[in-house]
């Protein structure tokens, strides 16, 4: 019970000075290898795999995808009713005035997506040192659709007339990466009680195969008065073509390249129970060669909406060059702490700031919770905090043995499956030599 | 692709089963009304661009019409002997003049104000005079002839006192018209009876001419000055001004406008009218012409061609009357300030309707009201305008569903 109470001070961030002592008898800390210790997370996490407890390869696949507007059951009535089959009468304006009252007022509809698979080999030499390199595919995906590009169908122009269409856009990067990764292991410092650093450091090569980019440019605005219809509307989009492409050329086709750093510092008390780390990732940008630029200019003034709609059907994008994208990768700044509150149970607590950029992403807080009931398969759950959806629910289980690791987990995000509004899931397959 | 989806997620039991149950999945958020306020019809009516293409022009900031010049010579050779008399005539068509929208306005009032540009060329060593000239109006017999009197004289128009309507061609101030030897010269000669009576005829359809008579003699000089290839040209150009006196119940013109809806699906508009809260069309008249305004707007789903009647069809939306006085006006009758009135109805779902689709046909009614104190004058200035302006505010629910 002290080391719980302890242990939740220190996730609220006031701990106060901690008493060395010895492990306790039956703790985690002597029933758990510290290879396991560290809870795996859902979200992109280069150092995952370097705490295997062993030398082996793991194959892993994860993907975490979540909006703000649409929930699972939104996005089913949407394919129901396009679908021609269910609906002959597709989908109507009034479905769509529907979904557009779902886009929460003053912040807009906004997206992310992420996603990696790939494979890992390594592991430790000796009590100090874990190395392991990586084979893996990243993508990343992100859209914002300003609140004043949707205000105009969703809160009429009764009261504003001017719809500026702000930053609206999205973007989309997939990867394939070569990386290398190590860890240090230090201490116990100052006792035997005292704390083990691990420094974990490492990079990745990173080859991007496809890339595509959508933007309004600036001051793109629609003003509707009882009068007029002034529309004047910029949007770019850039891409990597893959017209005719098909598997390896579609990998090779793209050209460019790019380098990314990522840094770990983790503190571990293993008889009191805590642990403490900072990750910094994908410091660095990726250069994507070859990507084709288009514009659409849309300007009209008019006094009648349906010239808008026949001049908006007759824009078209126009050619304005190729050229090369120099692109900031989502930099991951993730804070987190964990603690065992007795033999069983292991409490995880870890903070990714938000991102801006090209894959921007809010402030996400993840909580949750190992439960080691049989030592060897730890019931995980948990609630996650933050990000697009406001509220979500994860779980998993995964087997920890000597020769084999398999880990399933899944979250459903902003609410229970139907109600989610995004949903992440996690497989991890390790086996040891 | 998309059915993958649709089975993936009906797996999950995602997919609603029905089209109600998807529709009342989608319009979970919160129960708003979406106001939007949109244009329906627009239109300027301006005098000054009511008359055919090239013959609309401005005289002392007045609006006026510009007929064609109409032409002819007489022969000086007789001058050698003895004055010389002439009549000549020309037939106006009635595509002469083009009134357009304006045309039951000047038809319903009577003109106040022409003047006839006359311009008089003489190749002659010496100089004529014209004496006894005169331009009067006839309207042709069935053959084309000019009817003519016992005398052989043109039967000429009348005034209400039988008075024949004859503009007399004469200098300023004289009672002949002179032209210096090997020279021109040009007059400007009142015309408003004259051309009251020819526009008249002309939107009346009658076959009318225009004859010019009169007498040419030598001003001085030697009748040896004069040539066998002698002539005198005139180049008449009637200038009719918008200068009206209308009767006291007023004029009106009226117009259909083949406008553009929200050009929303059948189905779609079908879904938007069950949806509506509320609607209201509002209709704007600012005013700039010498006269008092009543307009009346309706409109009718689909292209309904020029000559209909809107406000008789029986799916035909009336709005509201508009109704402006008369704006103040100056000395010469010319409005000095704009006027305007706004007025708003609601209408119903089924009469939206007829907005939402591609086109709808708009009629106007505007009458131009006199002020029967002030002499039931006006004159036509050419800043003067009447604009119409009538926008729809829609109030559709979205959301709120169980």
């Amino acid at each position: 019970m002290k080391r719980l109470i302890v242990m939740l001070c220190a996730l609220g961030f006031a701990a106060g000075p901690l008493t060395a002592q010895a492990v306790p008898e039956g703790s985690q800390a002597t029933r758990v290898p510290p290879g396991y210790r560290r809870t795996p997370q859902f979200r992109v996490d280069p150092f995952r795999h370097v705490f295997i407890p062993r030398w082996g390869f793991v194959v892993s696949a994860g993907v975490t995808a979540e909006n703000n507007t649409l929930n699972m059951s939104d996005i089913g009535a949407l394919v129901f009713l396009s679908d021609s089959l269910n609906n002959p009468d597709g989908l109507l304006l009034g479905d769509v005035l529907d979904a557009l009252t779902l886009v929460p007022r003053g912040r807009g509809a906004g997206g992310i997506g992420q996603g990696e698979g790939g494979l890992y080999l390594g592991g430790p030499f000796g009590r100090h040192l874990s190395i392991g390199v990586s084979l893996q595919s990243r993508g990343y995906g992100a859209f914002q659709l300003d609140d004043g590009a949707v205000a105009l169908l969703r809160d009429g122009n009764s009261a504003i007339q001017q719809f500026a269409l702000g930053n609206s856009g999205g973007s989309a990067l997939a990867t394939v990466e070569a990386g290398a990764h190590a860890m240090i292991r230090l201490g116990p410092l100052g006792s035997d009680d005292g704390a083990e650093v691990m420094l974990g450091f490492g990079g990745r090569w990173i080859r991007p195969y496809y890339f595509a980019q959508g933007s309004t440019l600036i001051d793109s605005r629609v003003v509707v008065t009882d009068t007029t219809v002034v529309a004047n509307v910029q949007v770019a989009k850039a891409f990597t073509p893959t017209s005719g492409l098909t598997g390896f050329d579609l990998l090779t086709s793209p050209t460019g390249s790019g380098i990314a750093a990522d840094l770990l510092v983790r503190l571990e008390w293993p008889t009191s129970g805590f642990a403490f780390e900072a990750l910094v990732s994908n410091l660095g940008q990726v250069t994507v060669d070859n990507v084709q630029l288009e514009t659409l200019s849309f300007n009209v003034q008019t006094t009648n909406l349906k010239e808008v709609s026949d001049s908006l059907q007759a824009a078209a994008f126009a050619p304005a060059g190729t050229g090369s994208a120099d692109l900031t990768l989502p930099r991951i700044v993730r804070f987190g702490a964990s603690g065992w509150a007795n033999r069983v149970l292991q409490l995880d607590a870890s903070v990714t700031l938000p991102v801006s950029g090209e894959f921007p992403s809010p402030l996400v807080m993840d909580l949750g919770s190992t439960w080691r009931i049989l030592t060897s398969v730890p019931l995980r759950a948990g609630v996650i905090l933050g990000g697009h959806q406001g509220f979500g629910y994860s779980g998993g289980i995964a087997f920890e043995t000597r020769n084999l690791y398999l880990q399933v987990a899944g979250a459903s995000l902003g609410g229970m499956l139907r109600n989610a509004k995004g949903a992440a899931g996690r497989v991890d397959i390790g086996f040891f030599f | 692709m998309l059915g993958l989806a649709g089975a993936t997620l009906a797996m999950w039991g995602c997919e609603p089963a029905t089209i109600t149950e998807a529709r009342d999945q989608l319009g979970r958020g919160p129960d708003r009304t979406l106001v939007l306020i949109a244009p329906v019809t627009q239109d300027t009516l301006e005098p000054r661009m009511m008359f055919g293409t090239g013959r609309d022009t401005v005289v002392s900031g007045l609006v006026a019409a510009k007929m064609d010049a109409e032409r002819f010579a007489i022969a000086l050779a007789g001058l050698q002997v003895a004055p010389v008399t002439f009549e000549e005539s020309t037939q106006i068509p009635p595509t002469a003049l083009e009134l357009d929208d304006l045309e039951d306005v000047i038809r319903g009032s009577t003109l106040n104000a022409a003047v006839i540009g006359l311009a008089a060329t003489n190749s002659a060593a010496a100089p004529v005079e014209v004496s006894n000239g005169t331009i009067g109006i006839v309207e042709l017999d069935a053959m084309g002839n000019i009817p003519r009197d016992v005398f052989g004289r043109p039967q000429y128009q009348t005034d209400a006192g039988g008075s024949p309507i004859l503009v007399p061609v004469v200098d300023p101030g004289q009672a002949t018209l002179t032209v210096p030897a090997a020279a021109s010269t040009t007059v400007s000669l009142p015309a408003a009876v004259f051309a009251d009576r020819l526009v008249h005829m002309l939107l009346d359809g009658r076959a009318t001419a225009v004859v010019a008579e009169g007498t040419v003699s030598l001003a001085g000089g030697s009748p040896t000055d004069v040539t066998l290839s002698d002539v005198l040209d005139f180049e008449a150009i009637p200038v009719i001004l918008l200068d009206l006196t209308v009767p006291d119940t007023g004029v009106v013109l009226q117009v259909n406008r083949l406008e553009s809806g929200l050009a929303i699906d059948s189905t779609d508009a079908d879904q938007i009218v069950d949806r509506l809260v509320r609607a209201a069309i509002s209709s704007r008249v600012v005013s700039q012409v010498p006269f008092g305004v009543e307009i009346d707007i309706a409109y009718a789903p689909g292209d309904r061609g020029d000559l209909t009647d809107i406000f008789s069809l029986p799916d035909a939306v009336v709005l509201s009357r508009l109704t402006v006085d008369r704006p103040p006006v100056d000395a010469s009758g010319r409005a000095t300030q704009s006027v305007a009135d706004t007025v708003s109805a609601e209408v119903t779902g089924a009469q939206v309707r007829g907005l939402l689709g591609s086109q709808f046909t708009a009629g106007l009614r505007v009458r131009l009201l006199p002020d029967v104190a002030a002499g039931s004058r006006g004159a036509v200035a050419a800043t003067d305008l009447i604009g119409i302006l009538a926008s729809v505010r829609i109030e559709v629910r979205t959301g709120g569903q169980p």
